[in-house]
């Protein structure tokens, strides 16, 4: 029965139909690019580029929220505790602008002198945006992939085990499965009376125990049958064939040699005077 | 010669002792190139086990003591790797969900033939081919783990036909396919049988006898791990003493002809043909009369100054992406009602069953699902005031058993309730006598068979008081005897009035026919019809349209055109009006 899952969506957009590998290409491309640069002038472009691929792949707005918890999540710690205290040397703000003091938190015990600067503020926004770049690239091709494609070009390259690609294909079948079993195990609870609505965590995991218990009885369960579907399907007896045909278009090339270029260029310019991008 | 067994006996094996009694004994069995072969047995017989030896896949994968020898195309099972014997030999588990193992259709199709060293185009050609014979165009892109049991049935199905084994062992393959889907997946069979010379092997319980009887050539009885007869179907399935035995029904028609035996109603009615010509078929003239339950006079009875147990108006549930599961329900349910929920694979019936419970909500603002008075639509209702007043058991007991053993599972939903620790005795004890369950009350649910899951979970919720039970495939995986213990005790609650009102959501119609007086039929998100039992069932045209049949002895009467004002539907009914002399 479907429901929300945090899986491969199939939709009919220019992103899914872009081939796997060139796919692949974008995201490291986008993750590469936020790596690079340090100015948030300049990683607002991918950023902004992210979203918009985003929005033509239809994914829903609401799995925003998992890229932007886990900037938050991630990231307020450092902001907090590591932007203020850091002493960058920046190559191209001002020093007297970038060490401007906008807030200073005064002596905090155990912790220290706590000041944000200009520089920090900088940091912070830019740290934010890599993390929210890279989580939300690494969703989108989570989103608009099948795993399977990539499994079936693997396959291509002869020396890759069918053990390993299969592996893969295990880990990902794991939670989609996990989450309808713990779906299935909910409802069945809640027609008994079962309800884990509590704000005292201690009484949260205990109601959580009999549910726990269900996805582990059949998590075992499961674990014997995945070995003897394997055996019941001739794996291993021969390397897996890839049968799917899956040429790039022209496009993808397009896209490919764009981002290979892409890269190059902003390393370049990145790590030559006047350090386009880089603070 | 496909397969030949000699003297094999098999003993379960755990933590290196052997358990129980032995699971099959002393079996010796032949099966001819190219033949359709039954295996018969209820439930704990030793089938499975049987298809897994058959298949090598003792002691490599599941550890037992075996004894005796196994010849799979003249390979010795045991002597070559399991995965070099399945070029040879295909298995369909009886659980579809074990044999599958990609995460979409296709690839999961595609995954048996890829590890065969075939070419990519012949893959295709395969994938294609089973994906046609198996109704599962449109489903390629879907993922494997989303799909209904049927649905995972055909998909599981399609992987075999799809790695073209010349030996094919297919373990109660159709239990969760509509009847029209059991038809297309036996003549699947039956072209991979004639055009590619694939021997089947078939096992069956009881609950699809009907479609076993018409597919199979000879059939092998089981019965606690031993052969009783081997035999051509017809022989087996007349021989009432043997099925009585082993407790399985033959098909209706079988039953009620006995000596011909005819295992398909076209059959049958070539017999009525022959016998009225031999004066042996008399048609009575003084009918009994028909008990009034399945008539429309008998809902309206129920009916008459009661206020609706179940109101649904304009229901609607679109999952997303955008897969509108439920178009628009508008329902009415009274006390008392017996009714059936059927239609084709994923046509809807448990979505709008979960929203009944209110386990889902409407996806329109405007859709109304009152049970009780109780707006169960309402987010803002309490799930805990909607099961004082029904209640749902689940297709898969699995996903409902979450405690150690039967006891703890019984008093479970009693505690959460609040009960005080003497009425939590009292009824646990109550519900467990009810379903012959007490004896079994501190064994370990993985210790139990599937017959007792069934039981307590339903079990489990008439001790939490509700009187409005919700059945989905309650009798799927038992055999006859079984299902017709669990569904007796069901009847019984219901004439005492333990339970008011049920709805029996199955793709049985034998069993729906017996146990039903109203059946909605559902297709696409819709109800395609709704009235009482034998109005439905006389309609055949309308049924096809939701991959339905109506029970064998409907069919045989309309082919006859006889006895369409009585609308029969079962072999008692037909006694009434038909009599056999001397056949």
């Amino acid at each position: 029965m479907p429901r929300f899952q945090f899986e491969y969506l199939h939709r009919d957009t220019p992103i899914h139909r872009m081939h796997c590998i060139s796919k692949l290409v974008l995201l490291l491309t986008i993750a590469s690019l936020g790596s690079i640069w340090m100015d948030p002038r300049y990683i607002i472009l991918p950023f902004i580029f992210t979203l918009i691929i985003w929005y033509i792949a239809k994914i829903p707005k609401m799995w925003l929220a998992v890229p932007i918890l886990f900037t938050l999540g991630t990231q307020w710690g450092m902001i907090l505790f590591t932007y203020p205290f850091l002493e960058y040397s920046f190559r191209t703000l001002p020093p007297e602008y970038a060490n401007q003091v906008l807030f200073d938190l005064g002596y905090i015990p155990t912790v220290g002198h706590m000041v944000f600067t200009v520089g920090s503020v900088w940091y912070a926004i830019s740290y934010t945006l890599k993390y929210f770049l890279t989580t939300a690239a690494a969703m989108l091709i989570y989103f608009t992939t099948r795993i399977s494609d990539i499994v079936q070009y693997l396959l291509k390259f002869k020396k890759i085990p069918s053990t390993l690609i299969f592996s893969i294909i295990i880990i990902f079948k794991f939670f989609p499965v996990m989450t309808k079993l713990g779906y299935a195990a909910t409802n069945a609870m809640q027609l008994r009376g079962w309800s884990a609505k509590t704000r005292n965590p201690v009484k949260f995991i205990k109601a959580m125990f009999p549910m726990l218990h269900i996805i582990s009885r059949q998590f075992m369960v499961s674990v014997d049958m995945v070995s003897i579907s394997l055996a019941n399907r001739a794996f291993g007896v021969y390397p897996m064939v890839p049968w799917k045909e899956m040429p790039m278009k022209k496009l993808d090339y397009i896209i490919v040699i764009g981002c290979i270029i892409s890269i190059v260029v902003a390393y370049y310019l990145a790590i030559v005077p006047p350090y386009i991008g880089n603070l | 010669m496909s397969l030949e067994i000699k003297n094999l006996s098999i003993q379960y094996v755990r933590g290196g002792q052997p358990v129980g009694a032995p699971a099959l004994s002393e079996i010796s069995l032949k099966v001819e190139k190219g033949e359709k072969f039954g295996i018969l047995g209820p439930t704990g017989s030793g089938k499975t086990t049987l298809s897994l030896a058959i298949n090598g896949f003792f002691p490599e994968e599941i550890p037992a003591i075996i004894k005796g020898d196994i010849f799979v195309n003249s390979i010795k099972v045991g002597s070559v790797k399991m995965a070099e014997l399945k070029q040879h030999i295909g298995y369909v588990f009886y659980n579809p969900d074990y044999s599958l193992v990609e995460l979409f259709v296709e690839d999961d199709i595609a995954f048996g033939p890829s590890n065969l060293n075939l070419s990519a185009k012949e893959i295709q050609n395969r994938v294609n081919f089973a994906i046609e014979v198996c109704r599962l165009k449109g489903y390629e892109k879907r993922k494997t783990y989303d799909l209904s049991g049927g649905e995972t049935q055909a998909v599981a199905i399609a992987g075999l036909i799809a790695m073209r084994t010349p030996i094919m062992v297919l373990d109660e393959p159709i239990t969760m396919l509509d009847p029209i889907g059991k038809d297309q997946v036996f003549n699947t069979l039956n072209i991979l049988n004639k055009e590619h010379g694939v021997t089947i092997i078939l096992t069956e319980s009881g609950n699809d006898i009907e479609y076993f009887a018409k597919f199979v050539d000879r059939i092998a009885v089981l019965y606690k791990g031993r052969i009783l007869k081997v035999g051509p179907t017809k022989e087996i399935l007349s021989d009432e003493d043997l099925l009585m035995k082993v407790g399985i029904e033959p098909p209706p028609l079988t039953k009620f002809f006995k000596a011909q035996a005819p295992l398909t109603v076209e059959e049958a009615v070539k017999i009525v043909g022959d016998l009225i010509r031999a004066n042996k078929l008399i048609f009575k003239k003084e009918e009994k009369k028909l008990s009034g339950e399945k008539s429309g006079e008998t809902l309206s009875f129920k009916r008459s100054g009661q206020e609706p147990l179940i109101i649904v108006k304009n229901v609607h549930h679109i999952y997303p992406p955008n897969i509108h599961a439920l178009k628009g329900i508008n329902l009415e349910i009274y006390p008392g009602e017996r009714v059936a929920i059927i239609g084709q694979n994923g046509s809807g019936k448990t979505t709008l069953a979960l929203h009944l419970v209110g386990l889902l909500k409407p996806t329109n603002p405007d859709a109304k699902i009152i049970v009780s008075g109780i707006e169960v639509s309402s987010k803002k209702t309490n799930l805990i005031d909607v099961i004082k007043h029904i209640n749902y058991a689940f297709q898969n007991p699995d996903s409902q058993l979450s405690q150690d053993d039967v006891w703890n599972e019984m008093t479970y939903g009693l505690k959460l309730l609040n009960f005080p620790p003497e009425e939590i005795v009292k009824r646990a004890e109550e519900a467990l006598k009810m379903f012959n369950l007490l004896e079994l009350k501190e064994t370990g649910i993985t210790q139990l068979p599937l017959s007792a899951k069934r039981r307590l979970t339903v079990a489990s919720l008439i001790a939490l008081g509700t009187r409005n039970l919700i059945l989905d495939e309650p009798t799927n995986g038992l055999d006859t005897t079984e299902a017709q213990t669990l569904m007796g005790i069901i009847q019984k609650l219901y004439n005492e009035g333990r339970i008011t009102s049920y709805i029996l959501i199955s793709h049985n119609m034998e069993l729906v026919s017996k146990y039903t007086d109203r059946v909605i039929v559902m297709s696409q998100g819709q109800i395609l019809l709704d009235g009482p039992t034998r109005d439905v069932f006389y309609k055949p045209e309308i049924l096809k349209q939701a991959y339905l049949l109506p029970p064998q002895v409907a069919r045989f009467c309309q082919s006859l055109n006889i006895f369409t004002e009585e609308k029969l539907l079962t072999v008692d009914e037909l006694k009434n009006y038909i009599q056999l002399i001397n056949t």
